[in-house]
């Protein structure tokens, strides 16, 4: 029975080719996806750390407001890029990042290293209205963020717990106390906050690369 | 007989659709036509980036010293005269799927007519800025496109309906080899090849 | 020729599959022109949120995607498995179901995204609830599909149900892993991987939903529309085989050509180039095939214009699947990665081969649906040239805007600093950012006249009801080796 014999015999029988297709789909994937979850674990770097509950609020508007669409937050271990956003990415970085947010454009400028370059003023009057102090920018203003509480919904406590669910090593007091650390805040506050935190990992030895 | 070339850009159509009675050999379009056509585009680049530079957008034009500029203008050149010839030869290969003739005069003298507004409009290079060059481009693009599809099947002696498969495959063609273009300049220029990039 | 006792097609699901699918694709390409011009002049958002750029660009990839594309693949699937089957539907409510259920499924994603409920992975920004409802629907999808290839009277399975086939298995298997996530709130939750591991299960996810939904569903579409239009059969029977399976084996692992020089592990990031690279063949494979089968028959191409844009959109699948592989290279999308040559590519493959052959295959389907004959070919031929010079215009921008961003931000001065500020960079971009304006109206416009074309084929029209045919043994189970 040559090979056309043989495929004819999954040529008519539906379930075969059901079988066949899940089976061929799904080697890459396993391939690809099993060693991350069994084998490499990746451990946080000694400066990585859970978001606080104003960074957590502030990266959820990030996400909300697609951020991600225009900024990648992944310095890629090439020498120009170094040169210009200072220290390649650590997988170590991200362990605590549901989900990643990497990027896959840069209409604006990679934000992983952004914390502190700027002060907390200049954060504010940008995303209120970029054009006040990058004349040529063509992002678009976010002047609602400042008229919203940060916590309107009063869920932090539950992202909080949910997180700690999946492994973030939050502490039982801390979720308690996250509404009082955010009362009072801004969405603005909180995404400035959540800015400022993304910084460079001075604990990485910078000469192993990426990973 | 007037020059294939410029019959396309500036004589009615039917003038255009005369051209395959009057057919003539690949060798000879080559030493008539070929050989200095394909100079327009490259004189241009030479001249207007002497004495303008190129302005991409950012805030001062990209001058060169006038032997890289030269170099630059040469490897234009070898692409498109390289370019046309390929194409043709390609198109020849072509020829038995669709029916049409397997003269390479016939096949040289298609591409070298749909080709001709984008050589005619590399005037726009007198002027390297980004805006006018593709203000140019574009309109010349699809004249080109139009140029290719309407008289194909005349020139390649076969039905309209050949002619236009035969004509998307080279529209294909182009567009890959362009695309390829891109890539190995881009690994070139990794590779060191070109100004200093750090990677 | 003899017709079965048993009933006729269910065709009516298919008209109005086909009707929703043209109404996505206005909405989606018109949120696209928007936020084409959003990045010309960032002020017409008006400071609402519902139509800032972060928002409207999301729901114009749902809207097109989801929209537009899925709509379109199961109304061709269900079409074209009965015909090859020669049944009727297994259940044609359920069908119906799908159908009508999928369109209010967009409609909520796509609100729900504009309020900004948003998961923050691509292509898969739609939140938990609505992720629920997807499996569902195609969870029934499914059963509507396997359950007509079960009832068959035609004992071999025809090659465009394989395509279709693996759309739906892939397409479950990637859509429910990726969407594994904690809700916290109805609008809120929390993807159950994190860091590079979810970056590798996105991508897993991210390029298979181009391979199979984008790539294998409109293959499917593809492999049963073509022969029929061209009246041939495909030209070579054992090519579709071969290229089908290396294509459902290969597409899977080029996932990490999207991580290339990121923080995963290298031999990820190797694979994923090399698979890439090998995945050209059978993506060429399946053209060359394509284009014999269309060779062998032109003078179809006289009275058709579906067969125009097949063609065209051959070519450009040619290019979009040689201009993946080669930007899976490392070396090249070392300059590529993170610009606009990435979103060039993206609409190289969405303009100019999804679009047009949804196209070509409306304007097969839609005379043939309502038993007429199209309004106007000189709509369908300008139609034809605005679809080309819109695709091209596009890709021209981009490469323009993406070549230029990649090697300028790689760009070192003598001393080894760098050559350029990036927001200089990115204020260089502007006239490519224009041009792509014009572009997505030109294409954009070149839909709205085929739209007014087909509203006024249909117009007070219903769709035709078609005695099923007992198959022929002959014609029916031919094969050209």
């Amino acid at each position: 029975m040559n090979a056309i014999d043989i495929h004819r015999k999954l040529e008519e029988n539906a379930g075969l080719l059901i079988f066949g297709i899940l089976f061929v789909s799904a080697i890459g994937g396993l391939v690809q996806i099993l060693p991350s979850i069994f084998q490499e674990t990746v451990e946080p770097t000694a400066d990585t750390r859970p978001y606080t509950a104003a960074e957590l609020l502030g990266r959820d508007i990030y996400i909300r407001e697609g951020c991600s669409t225009c900024h990648s937050q992944q310095v890629r271990p090439l020498l120009a890029e170094v040169i210009r956003y200072e220290a390649p990415a650590h997988a170590g970085e991200s362990v605590y990042d549901r989900p990643f947010l990497w990027g896959s454009k840069r209409t604006g400028p990679d934000l992983s290293r952004v914390g502190e370059k700027y002060t907390d003023e200049w954060q504010r009057i940008h995303l209120i209205d970029p054009r006040a102090v990058v004349p040529k920018s063509i992002m678009p203003a976010y002047p609602w963020l400042e008229r919203r509480k940060a916590n309107a919904r009063n869920d932090v406590h539950l992202r909080m717990k949910a997180l700690q669910r999946l492994g973030h090593p939050y502490s039982d007091e801390e979720i308690a106390r996250a509404a009082d650390d955010v009362a009072g805040m801004t969405e603005l506050d909180a995404i400035v906050a959540y800015l400022q935190s993304l910084k460079i990992d001075t604990s990485v030895d910078q000469s192993e690369g990426g990973h | 007989m007037p020059l294939v070339s410029i019959n396309a850009v500036i004589r009615r159509p039917s003038v255009l659709l005369r051209l395959p009675e009057e057919t003539r050999s690949f060798a000879a379009i080559i030493k008539k036509e070929i050989w200095w056509f394909s100079l327009i585009p490259p004189s241009f680049l030479f001249i207007g980036t002497y004495f303008f530079g190129w302005r991409i957008g950012a805030e001062e034009p990209i001058h060169f010293e006038w032997p890289v500029l030269l170099s630059i203008c040469v490897f234009y050149y070898v692409l498109l005269f390289g370019g046309l010839l390929i194409l043709s030869l390609l198109s020849r290969w072509m020829a038995p799927t669709y029916a049409t003739t397997r003269d390479l005069g016939s096949h040289l003298t298609v591409i070298v007519t749909s080709a001709a507004p984008l050589f005619l409009g590399s005037v726009a290079h007198l002027y390297p800025h980004i805006i006018v060059n593709s203000l140019v481009f574009i309109p010349m693009l699809l004249w080109s496109l139009w140029v290719l599809y309407s008289t194909l099947p005349e020139l390649l002696k076969t039905d309209p309906q050949r002619g236009m498969l035969h004509a998307s495959s080279l529209v294909g063609i182009v567009m890959v080899a362009g695309v390829s273009l891109i890539g190995m300049s881009v690994v070139l220029w990794t590779l060191g090849i070109g100004p200093t990039i750090g990677v | 020729m003899k017709i079965l006792s048993s009933g006729t097609y269910s065709d009516r699901l298919v008209s109005y599959s086909v009707i929703f699918s043209l109404i996505w694709s206005i909405l989606g390409m018109a949120a696209g022109v928007y936020v084409a011009l959003e990045l010309v002049i960032p002020t017409i958002d008006f400071g609402q949120e519902w139509l800032s750029y972060g928002r409207l660009r999301t729901l114009h990839t749902n809207a097109v995607i989801f929209g537009f594309g899925v709509t379109a693949l199961m109304g061709t699937a269900f079409y074209s498995v009965q015909r090859t089957c020669h049944v009727e539907l297994f259940s044609p409510r359920l069908a119906w179901f799908c159908i009508i259920a999928w369109q209010f499924t967009v409609l909520l994603g796509g609100l729900s995204l504009l309020a900004g409920w948003n998961a923050g992975k691509e292509y898969a920004e739609l939140e938990w609830p609505i992720d629920i409802l997807i499996a569902v629907i195609w969870v029934c999808f499914g059963i509507v599909f396997f359950g007509t290839i079960a009832k068959r009277k035609v004992k071999p399975i025809y090659v465009s149900n394989w395509f279709y086939g693996a759309l739906i298995i892939v397409i479950a298997m990637l859509h429910i892993v990726n969407s594994l996530a904690i809700p916290v709130t109805i609008s809120k939750s929390y993807s159950l991987f994190a860091g590079a591991q979810d970056a590798v299960v996105q991508w897993w996810y991210g390029h298979n939903a181009v391979g199979f939904l984008l790539t294998g569903g409109f293959l499917g579409m593809l492999y049963y529309f073509l022969p029929k239009q061209a009246d041939r059969p495909i030209w070579s029977y054992r090519l579709s085989i071969i290229a089908f399976w290396a294509f459902t084996y290969s597409y899977i692992w080029a996932g990490p050509h999207h991580l290339h020089y990121n923080a995963i592990p290298d031999w990820v990031q190797t694979l994923g180039m090399v698979m890439s690279i090998i995945l050209l063949a059978p993506s060429w494979a399946t053209m060359v095939n394509a284009v014999m089968t269309v060779s062998g028959a032109p003078q179809k191409l006289k009275t058709d214009h579906s067969l125009k844009f097949i063609v065209l959109a051959l070519a450009f699948y040619g290019l979009a699947t040689f201009e993946g592989p080669m930007m899976a290279i490392k070396s090249v999308n070392a300059v590529s990665h993170f610009t606009d040559w990435t979103i060039g590519h993206v609409h190289s493959g969405a303009l100019g081969w999804n679009a047009l052959i949804t196209f070509g295959t409306f304007y097969f389907l839609v005379p043939r649906l309502f038993n007429t004959q199209l309004y106007s070919k000189r709509l369908a031929d300008i139609h034809f040239w605005l679809a080309i010079s819109g695709t091209m215009l596009y890709i021209l921008a981009m490469w323009g805007a993406g070549i230029s961003q990649g090697l300028l931000w790689l760009s070192l001065g003598d001393l080894g600093e760098l050559s350029y500020g990036f927001r200089e960079i990115m204020a260089s971009m502007q006239p490519y950012y224009i041009l792509r304006v014009i572009a997505g109206l030109v294409f954009l416009s070149g839909a709205v006249v085929m739209i007014y074309n087909f509203f006024r084929t249909i117009a007070g029209r219903k769709t035709a009801t078609v005695q099923i045919p007992a198959p022929s043994t002959a014609s029916e189970q031919q094969v050209t080796v």
